[in-house]
């Protein structure tokens, strides 16, 4: 199942260019997906985790501007030519936050489903149908040829969920990017998506790249998490090391966070402050207005990231002097 | 409210259309303001003088853009024009503004049948073609300066008044409205005092975009006649007199026109630029060079 | 893709109830407002005899609402006053003018629908670029342009200085008269054709081409700006994005995918810009000398020929109804949201 390292991402840099300036999305990212792993990105809204999302399976907005390099089965993406970049569109592959705005509101899901495995695969309509039905038998949906005519208001939230992963399996990803997948639905729903993404995983041998701001669903689907906050990478590690021994205080604080189910009732802690400025973020650690172990003669350069462990990663200068 | 008003000049420094609009509608303001103060010939701007002798003389330095059938100057009463166009044009949203908010916000917060029926009344007006219930009250009243501006009004405040509708009955559910019926207020308290200032500033942004549209409207009802009446120099009426002499002296309808042209360009160009900056959607786009298709 | 008939009635009723509403509207235009009617319906030069059977014949001495009901009686059997100008029952003068002003407006319209539309998308697909900053200066300078005074300004320059078309009128009179032509449906370019007469085709043709022109400057201009909006609204939706993702090549998201999501507003709003042509008719057709109904409006405006004036904006306004019913039809077709 493993086969070393399939996406990497170094030193990825992504900016915005808006009105009201030039937000610094995504800073410096570095980040290596195993073939066949699932990865995930935990972060708060505006932590640039989607922007990460977007620039791997090649949809950044049009006015963003990326540097860096994605280095994909020892192609940079981030290099291509439009011509080039239409061919690995579909290999990696994506499912978004909100379902009823994924498809187009005048065309049947049906019909979307054929443009894709047509234009993908060279076959013909009729062909493409066979497929698309098989696609929605494989995502668990009932009465395929219903759906296929149904347009995209006369389905449910998790239908069209369902529905929207048919569709990015449609292209044969090796690599499926879910950006919060299940923050639309109710929890029912929400589970039911969940266990069929990590179904489907396991059956189409997928590299899956989770986004999520929720550290339980991490826990659930992925076995390697990535910590991002202001645009930068934090910490690195697999789950439940991350979970259970998190090295950065933003980890730290962001654990605590998370209600639980298990343990006596207890005050649910938060994180005093706000995010940095986009705009103008700090040079030095991005956390460091919000951090208790911050000092007054704290040092504000850049922080390095720190190896801490076999595939651990952290970015906080309390970590510089285990091992430089 | 000075963040909005930086957001608005970094704007237009980006968008040098913009800041054409701009430059426009506020050096036409302000020659509507001094208009009467500086006419060189103020007889001949508010039609008052008859001279045979100078009659239809083409444009020269004495008389820019030329002089009319009574021997006029044309320059002088487009001038002077300005204020009574510009006079118009606020009028006429002004009046709209009077009718269609008070309808719009009580079809909105109240709902309901009387919400329905309102709302009925207001698309049986949007159901005629623009201008032409304007064409048809201005015929009903007759000529006058108010009666044009009423009679444009009565066929626009629709639009308004449907704008209203729509905020208030999105901000009829929210928790202040509530928290202001629990303590207690009235209705008519809450409709205007907390209701009404939170809908106010799309619909009043709008109808200040709109004054080019209304000129626009009115000079169209002055040259068919049933607007303004002579002598007012306003524009619509000031082509509408070189009409059957335009052969021979073009000069009398084409520069009171080649005004109203500049205005409403203004108007609508100022326009643009506002309705990219309230749309969340394209100001992101703004920024952009070019979209990469 | 069927619209259901649930739609398809409620849009119909809906339709009655504007045409209703029209009705109302003149009603009390004519009827309330005034403070004499008599004078409005027999005229201002009318005897103390026409006074008295005008009197008579709006029924002033019954309550509103009897008046009201003998009104739509007599409205819906095309009993709509006499006009004092031309001294002819108002709906037959009407009637004689459809034909001239169709032949204007369609072409003007049709002129304005297919620049306008794809040019505002052309420039929605240039977003930001030189040619979209062009095409939308040069649309909004449209939008901003008096009908009347381009009408007045190009049939000056081009028609009486410069002589490249004809100034006025539908057809040349010497022409019909040496050739013999006649109008059957009241659409020259058709009955000209029919009659296989090719110089006044090409006469008719010609005249028609620079009112046309001018009045479809500023529905054209609308088009465009809407397309233009529209479709970089769409351009901005998730499911753009997603079908990116998926592999579907651009050439199919933008013209199959983006037009269809834009087209269907664009179609939408075609009402409007068509309301904007019926009355930009009125002020050309009188510049033009063009007998159609807006030129009769016109005259009748200038005359204070209340009845014309009232029967014109009743015909109109039904007219325009007819075409929203339209457009609001296809766009359903279109558009399956709409279609329950």
């Amino acid at each position: 199942m493993s086969g070393g390292s399939l996406l990497k991402v170094l030193g990825l840099t992504i900016n915005y260019y808006t009105l009201e300036g030039v937000v610094k999305a995504v800073r410096n990212a570095s980040l290596c997906v195993n073939r066949g792993e699932s990865i995930c990105i935990v972060g708060e809204s505006g932590s640039g985790k989607s922007t990460l999302g977007l620039a791997i399976s090649l949809s950044l907005p049009r006015n963003a501007v990326a540097e860096g390099s994605i280095i994909y089965e020892g192609v940079d993406l981030l290099k291509l030519n439009p011509l080039e970049r239409q061919k690995y569109r579909g290999e990696i592959s994506m499912v978004f936050q909100d379902p009823a705005t994924t498809f187009s509101p005048l065309f049947t899901i049906g019909e979307h489903l054929i443009d894709i495995l047509r234009h993908r695969f060279r076959v013909s309509r009729d062909e493409a149908v066979v497929r698309a039905r098989e696609l929605l038998r494989k995502v668990q949906l009932p009465d395929q040829d219903r759906v296929l005519r149904a347009y995209p208001h006369e389905l449910s939230g998790g239908m069209l969920q369902r529905a929207a992963i048919a569709a990015a399996l449609a292209t044969d990803p090796k690599v499926l990017v879910a950006d919060e997948p299940t923050t639309m639905l109710d929890v029912t729903t929400q589970s039911q998506i969940l266990e069929l993404i990590k179904v489907l995983k396991r059956e189409l041998d997928l590299t899956l790249l989770f986004i999520t701001h929720n550290l339980g669903i991490a826990s659930e689907v992925c076995n390697r998490t990535a910590v991002m906050y202001a645009g930068v990478i934090v910490e690195e590690g697999s789950t439940d090391e991350v979970l259970l021994n998190p090295l950065h205080p933003y980890t730290a604080k962001l654990v605590k966070a998370v209600p639980s189910l298990t343990k006596r009732r207890e005050r649910l802690s938060h994180i005093p402050g706000m995010l940095p400025d986009l705009r103008n973020p700090p040079a030095g650690c991005p956390f460091a207005e919000r951090c208790e172990f911050t000092t007054h003669y704290f040092d504000y350069s850049p922080v390095k990231h720190v190896e801490a462990g076999p595939g651990r990663r952290v970015a906080c200068i309390l970590y510089s002097g285990v091992k430089a | 409210m000075i963040a909005m008003f930086k957001q608005y000049l970094n704007a237009m420094r980006r968008n040098p259309m913009g800041l054409i609009g701009l430059i426009i509608v506020s050096s036409f303001v302000v020659m509507g303001l001094l208009a009467p103060y500086i006419l060189t010939r103020p007889e001949d701007a508010w039609g008052l003088t008859y001279d045979v002798g100078k009659r239809f003389k083409p444009p020269s330095l004495e008389h820019l853009f030329g002089t009319d059938e009574c021997g006029r100057d044309v320059f002088n009463r487009v001038l002077l024009g300005t204020r009574f166009s510009l006079m118009v044009g606020v009028g006429v949203v002004a009046l709209s503004l009077a009718i269609g908010i008070p309808i719009g916000l009580a079809a909105g917060y109240v709902g309901g049948k009387l919400g329905t029926a309102l709302m009925r009344v207001t698309d049986m007006f949007l159901a005629f073609p623009p201008l032409l219930l304007a064409i048809a009250l201005a015929a009903t009243f007759g000529r006058g300066l108010f009666n044009t501006m009423l009679a444009l009004s009565l066929s626009w405040w629709p639009w308004y008044s449907r704008l209203i509708y729509i905020q208030a009955s999105s901000v009829k559910s929210m928790p202040f409205v509530d928290a202001a019926k629990v303590v207690g207020l009235s209705e008519l308290r809450i409709m205007f005092r907390h209701v009404l200032p939170n809908v106010l500033t799309p619909v009043i942004t709008q109808a200040t975009l709109d004054i080019g549209s209304a000129i626009l409207e009115a000079s169209a009802l002055s040259f068919l006649g049933i607007g303004v009446p002579p002598p007012i120099p306003e524009w619509g009426l000031l082509v509408s007199s070189g009409w059957q002499t335009v052969s021979r002296a073009w000069w009398i309808s084409f520069f009171p026109g080649l005004f109203i042209v500049v205005t409403v360009l203004g108007f609508n160009l100022l326009g643009d630029v506002v309705k990219e900056l309230m749309d969340p959607r394209l100001r992101n786009l703004m920024a952009m060079r070019r979209m990469r298709l | 893709m069927p619209i259901s008939r649930g739609y398809v009635a409620k849009r119909l009723m809906l339709s009655a109830l504007v045409i209703l509403g029209v009705l109302a509207i003149a009603f009390i235009m004519t009827r309330i407002i005034p403070a004499r009617p008599e004078f409005l319906w027999a005229g201002p030069h009318a005897t103390e005899e026409q006074l008295k059977m005008a009197r008579e014949k709006l029924r002033l001495d019954r309550p509103i609402y009897i008046q009201l009901c003998y009104y739509l009686i007599d409205f819906f059997r095309g009993d709509w006053g006499i006009s004092w100008r031309t001294r002819l029952p108002v709906l037959n003068d009407l009637l004689t003018a459809l034909p001239a002003t169709l032949e204007l407006v369609i072409a003007a319209f049709l002129l304005a629908s297919i620049v306008g539309i794809p040019l505002g998308i052309y420039s929605a697909l240039n977003y930001g670029g030189l040619r979209d900053q062009v095409i939308k200066f040069v649309t909004v300078l449209g939008a901003s342009t008096p009908v009347f005074w381009i009408a007045l300004v190009l049939q000056t320059a081009l028609g009486v200085w410069a002589g490249i078309l004809p100034a006025g009128k539908r057809v040349d009179d010497y022409l019909v008269y040496v050739t013999g032509f006649k109008p059957i449906t009241g659409f020259y370019i058709i009955d000209s054709l029919i009659q296989g007469n090719i110089p006044v085709f090409l006469d008719v043709l010609k005249r028609l081409l620079l009112p046309a022109f001018v009045l479809s400057i500023y529905p054209l201009s609308l088009s465009a700006r809407m397309s233009r909006s529209l479709m970089i609204e769409v351009l901005n939706e998730n499911f753009i994005r997603s079908l990116e993702v998926w592999g579907v090549p651009q050439r199919e998201i933008l013209f199959k995918y983006a037009l269809r999501n834009a087209i269907a507003p664009v179609i939408a709003s075609l009402g409007l810009s068509f309301g904007y042509t019926l009355v930009g008719a009125f002020m050309v057709e009188l510049i033009f000398v063009w007998p159609g109904l807006g030129y009769y409006a016109g005259m009748a405006l200038l005359s204070y020929d209340y009845p014309a004036v009232i029967g014109v904006v009743v015909l109109v306004a039904i007219f325009y109804s007819a075409i929203n019913l339209v457009v609001d039809l296809v766009h359903a077709w279109l558009d399956p949201r709409v279609r329950l």
